[in-house]
């Protein structure tokens, strides 16, 4: 790495890191500033024991002063203390854990397939422009952009509902069945979720993809490629794609720092146990802790994703470099 | 006769149009080209001239088609399968492009991209390859490690150099250059004409060169054809084009090209050229023509040979031929008493005090500073972009600023309206002090300054009809009432010749021709009655047939109304033709002040000798040759001593410690310090010495 890149993540890497740092430090204010204090949403636990309050509040050190409060928050949170649940009283962090690694599989497959996909049909669109093909392409990824999430999952269910499962990411009876059989029947779980996944977010990547492929055609240098007789492939996949895909790293980076967020919409129409549910069910039963456990993390993941989209860039385009 | 080495016959262009129109872009051009022989292609824009081009590549868009003949080396390239014309292409015809900003893929080395079309029409394997990439880039006046670099890590002159060597990889036949200097500086526009012409010389190769520069075309083409409306008007050898032309269009254009020689009149054509998408009845150049008669307007002119060497398209020549009224003015030699009338109307003398005076003004950026700088504590730096500049600019008068990009031109003018702030000297104007104004207090001021730049495209609100556009300053300004306003508008609009106003007052931005937008512009500040208009680079995006309309407009301003004009322009010949005085600036200092007379005629600093000599004449049959400069270098490093001696032709041990200041005296100044011994040889370096 030579001085100006290792320049270019320092500066970048100092920028996510105080990002993050005021993202953590908002999240402290925001939780001062709900209703009640600390220990009286604590007290929503079903049977407190005053004494089971008090030792909360001593653990969390509540009688201290605002600024030794959140100094101490910093330090549990280094410490990976997110809190604990109200729903059910497990630390907030293994809770995460075990939604985010039941989240991660299905929402990455349905997003990489979405990005393979949506950057071949945009590509296509482009090089073909106002043919059939890219009238047939857009078409399709407008529908799918525009039909709601929930109405595209349940489609899915009454089409292939017959031959995938709709619900759930095992089978009940398979218990004790050896771990390749198990793994196969997640993956088997996860094809329906997934596939609702890369719908909506299909057309996107096609329009933007499209866009900025058609930007890069009409670029001086894509004539310089042509008039030194280069075959029309060649032009396309070193000349144009490699520039049109410039742009779209960000929005890869973002869509990827949004899966540990999860997908709300389709974890909940396939019964999917991940975060997305997970979030669902914290807000409909006033989990404050893990709302803002869940918030931290897809916040955290974002800014660390569009980091090293930064870094991905600066290495992709030669001028980022100064 | 030998077979040409290319040949065009019948040549036909169109593009559909949405809504079943069709542009008929080229019209039955014929062309020809021998081994190593150079033509040019002249028109003004969209006279087709790329159209050909692509068309000789087979590169035309999809809503582009053609008819004709081409043959490249006796074999038709029309009729091929779209495979054997890609394997020709570069191989038998490369390509320069135009200013070479965004030729070169910017994701990709140089070097990758030299080599590319190499392997692809299998000319080299890899090892020779990069072997004879680093030969090229030598060939062109590039180090060999150029190779490694991206393109925006060159300069533009640099990357026109990189392009020219990709252009020459597989040895090709013939090489097309659409517009290979414009968007040069001059100094940077001589070196690549020089380079053109060496290679091509050198390889052998037939050269088309296409631009709407003539005096490019006459240092570099010994032939050339005139394209109008999509059709050669004329072609022949350049030095009959420009002596004798047989085709009015052709003497109208040569006259409408300001160049060194102080004494000849520059005028516009006026009109524009026809539109394509309908058809042209009669010889297309008739709405403009003042020779033409009744049969013009009727029958088209076909080229047809006027002379041995010389074919023309008018049906002047048939005719007994006094009428062509031949260009007789330039074998006439300079009117000499002329410019002197007109410099003469700018002296009275309650305009001889200054109206604008800068003292020692200095401009600087801050560079941006790495988190590294910052621990490590290492001071703010700075570009000096301006770096001590005095000037004075009196009521009636046009001082022309000059010089190659970046050397500070923009930031000084700016720095006349605070635009940015100058980091030290003052500026005053009529007798108050800029510097010390408040914002508040300088806001009426800015109404008796106005600026005029050089994108007319950029400048106007495209949603505003001509009318809005110059109202808007005394709306803003809150001057006069409906109607008050509504007579400046109309006045200011006749002031630049767009008369009768009410045809223009409706119409929007992209309803004016680039021309007719910039006299908006001018309009539009001429509007306020200011004393002082800063015209920055005003003409260089416009059309050469319309440049000379605006700058004598500029010029009549100064001259009857006694506004006092800067003009930033890089172009010498214009300053040469239509200012009063000129300020040669050189990296952020002014290095040669006096008249145009002075300045032009016995230019005493170094570097405005270069500037000179690099300047092509109109006129073919001076064709000396340039004094070569480095690259130009930047307000980042400004070198000790006299800020030139890297690049001085002239330099001695003591430039570089020495740094010459503006001779304190009045009237014709220079910084440098071999000045006092350079003033008793005058123009004794300068190539293209004009004959007196
Ligand atoms: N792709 C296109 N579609 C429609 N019309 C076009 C197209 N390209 C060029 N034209 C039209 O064809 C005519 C000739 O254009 P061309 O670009 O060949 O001119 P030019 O002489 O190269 O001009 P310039 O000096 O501005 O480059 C113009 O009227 C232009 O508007
Ligand atoms: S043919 Fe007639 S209108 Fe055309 S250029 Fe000649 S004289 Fe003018
Ligand atoms: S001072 Fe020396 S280096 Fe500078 S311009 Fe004069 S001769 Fe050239
Ligand atoms: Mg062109």
């Amino acid at each position: 790495m030579n001085r100006s890149a290792a320049d270019y993540a320092l500066r970048r890497g100092a920028l996510a890191l105080v990002t993050i740092f005021l993202v953590v430090s908002f999240n402290f204010v925001l939780f001062r500033l709900l209703p009640g204090s600390f220990v009286t949403n604590l007290s929503h636990i079903p049977n407190a024991t005053p004494a089971f309050r008090r030792a909360i509040a001593a653990e969390f050190g509540l009688e201290r002063s605002k600024w030794e409060q959140y100094i101490i928050y910093l330090q549990q949170l280094l410490h990976g203390n997110l809190g604990v649940s109200y729903a059910n009283d497990r630390p907030v962090l293994s809770n995460l854990t075990t939604d985010i690694a039941n989240t991660v599989p299905m929402v990455s497959l349905g997003t990489l397939a979405a990005i393979v996909l949506g950057t071949l049909t945009g590509v296509a669109s482009a090089w073909r422009r106002r043919t059939v093909v890219d009238h047939g392409l857009t078409g399709t990824a407008l529908a799918f952009y525009s039909f709601p999430t929930q109405w595209l999952g349940l489609m899915l269910i009454l089409l292939l509902g017959s031959v995938l499962p709709t619900s759930g990411m095992h089978t009940p009876f398979l218990i004790g069945a050896p771990w390749w059989k198990s793994a196969l029947d997640e993956l088997h779980h996860m094809i329906l979720p997934s596939l609702t996944v890369m719908l909506t977010l299909l057309g996107q990547y096609t329009l933007v993809v499209r866009s900025a492929t058609l930007e890069a055609m009409s670029e001086d240098y894509v004539l310089t490629a042509r008039a030194k007789g280069l075959r029309g492939s060649r032009v396309l996949w070193r000349h144009v794609v490699r520039n049109a895909l410039l742009p779209v790293t960000t929005l890869v980076a973002l869509s990827i720092g949004f899966i540990v967020g999860g997908a709300i919409l389709v974890e909940t129409v396939f019964s999917w146990p991940g975060i997305g549910l997970a979030v669902y069910q914290a807000v409909s039963e006033r989990d404050y802790p893990m709302l803002q456990g869940a918030f931290l993390l897809l916040t955290i993941s974002v800014v660390v994703c569009n980091y090293l989209a930064d870094l991905l860039y600066f290495r992709l385009d030669p001028r980022v470099a100064r | 006769m030998s077979q040409p080495l290319l040949r065009v016959r019948g040549l036909n262009v169109w593009y559909e149009l949405r809504g079943r129109t069709e542009v008929h872009a080229v019209r039955d051009v014929d062309l020809d080209l021998d081994e190593g022989e150079r033509v040019g292609l002249v028109g003004e824009s969209g006279s087709g001239k790329t159209s050909v081009i692509m068309a000789l590549m087979g590169l035309l868009p999809s809503t582009g088609s053609l008819s004709g003949e081409v043959l490249l080396s006796g074999e038709r390239t029309l009729e091929r399968g779209e495979r054997s014309a890609r394997a020709s292409r570069w191989r038998h015809t490369a390509m320069v492009f135009q200013g070479a900003m965004n030729a070169l893929n910017p994701v990709k080395t140089v070097g990758w991209q030299i080599i590319e079309p190499m392997l692809v029409h299998g000319v080299a394997d890899k090892g020779q390859a990069t072997r004879r990439t680093h030969e090229l880039l030598e060939r062109v006046g590039l180090p060999g490690a150029t190779a490694r670099r991206y393109p925006h890590e060159l300069s533009g002159g640099m990357r026109q150099r990189a392009c020219v060597a990709m252009a020459l990889a597989c040895r090709p036949k013939v090489l097309l250059a659409d517009e290979p200097t414009t968007a040069l500086d001059v100094v940077i526009q001589a070196q690549i004409i020089e380079l053109l012409d060496d290679v091509a010389s050198e390889l052998g190769m037939g050269v088309i060169v296409v631009t709407h520069d003539l005096p490019v075309v006459a240092r570099l083409c010994p032939r050339a054809a005139v394209m109008y409306a999509g059709e050669v008007v004329e072609s022949g050898p350049t030095d009959a084009l420009f002596h004798s032309p047989r085709h009015p269009y052709t003497k109208r254009l040569f006259e409408a090209v300001p160049d060194l020689s102080l004494g000849e009149e520059v005028s516009s054509i006026p009109g524009s050229p026809p539109q394509l998408d309908r058809p042209i009845v009669g010889c297309s150049f008739a709405p403009r023509c003042d020779l033409g008669f009744e049969r013009c307007t009727v029958e088209r002119p076909r080229l047809r040979l006027v002379t041995p060497d010389q074919l023309a398209a008018c049906h002047l020549n048939e005719m007994p031929s006094e009428q062509v009224a031949p260009a007789s003015s330039h074998e006439l030699g300079p009117q000499q008493s002329e410019p002197d009338a007109a410099h003469a109307t700018c002296g009275p003398a309650t305009r001889r005090d200054p109206l604008l005076r800068l003292s020692e003004i200095q401009v600087k950026y801050a560079l941006r500073r790495g988190p590294w700088d910052w621990l490590g504590r290492r001071p703010r730096e700075y570009v000096r972009a301006v770096d001590g500049v005095s000037l004075e600019v009196r009521r009636g008068e046009m001082l022309a600023l000059i010089g190659e990009s970046g050397c500070g031109k923009t930031s000084t003018a700016q720095a006349i309206l605070r635009l940015v702030e100058p980091a030290s000297g003052t500026v005053e104007f009529d007798g108050a002090e800029v510097t010390r104004l408040t914002r508040r207090a300088l806001r009426p001021l800015r109404r008796r300054v106005q600026m005029i730049y050089q994108d007319p495209y950029d400048s106007l609100d495209p949603r505003l009809n001509v009318r809005g556009i110059v109202e808007d300053g005394l709306v803003a300004n809150r001057l006069g009432d409906r109607s008050e306003r509504n007579v400046r508008v109309r006045r200011a609009l006749e002031r630049v010749e767009l008369s009768p106003p009410e045809r223009y007052l409706e119409r929007l931005p992209h309803e004016l021709s680039g021309g007719q937008r910039q006299r908006v512009a001018i309009a539009s500040a001429l509007v306020l009655e200011p004393e002082l208009l800063v015209a920055d680079e005003p003409v260089s995006m416009l059309d050469v047939s319309v440049r000379a309309g605006i700058l004598s407009l500029l010029s009549r301003l100064c001259h009857e109304d006694g506004t006092a004009v800067v003009m930033i322009t890089h172009d010498l010949s214009t300053a040469a033709h239509f200012a009063d005085r000129v300020a040669v600036m050189y990296l952020g200092r002014v290095v040669e002040i006096g008249t145009v007379r002075e300045v032009i005629r016995a230019p005493r600093h170094p570097y405005t000798k270069v500037l000179l000599s690099a300047v092509p004449d109109r006129d073919p049959c001076v064709r000396a040759r340039p004094i070569l400069l480095g690259e130009a270098p930047s307000a980042a490093m400004i070198p000790s001593g006299c800020r030139f001696h890297p690049r001085c032709p002239m330099a001695e041990p003591t430039c570089s410690e020495l740094d010459p200041q503006l001779e304190p005296a009045k009237g014709h100044r220079v910084a440098c310090t071999l000045a006092p011994r350079l003033q008793t040889a005058p123009a004794a370096v300068t190539g293209a010495e004009v004959a007196p």
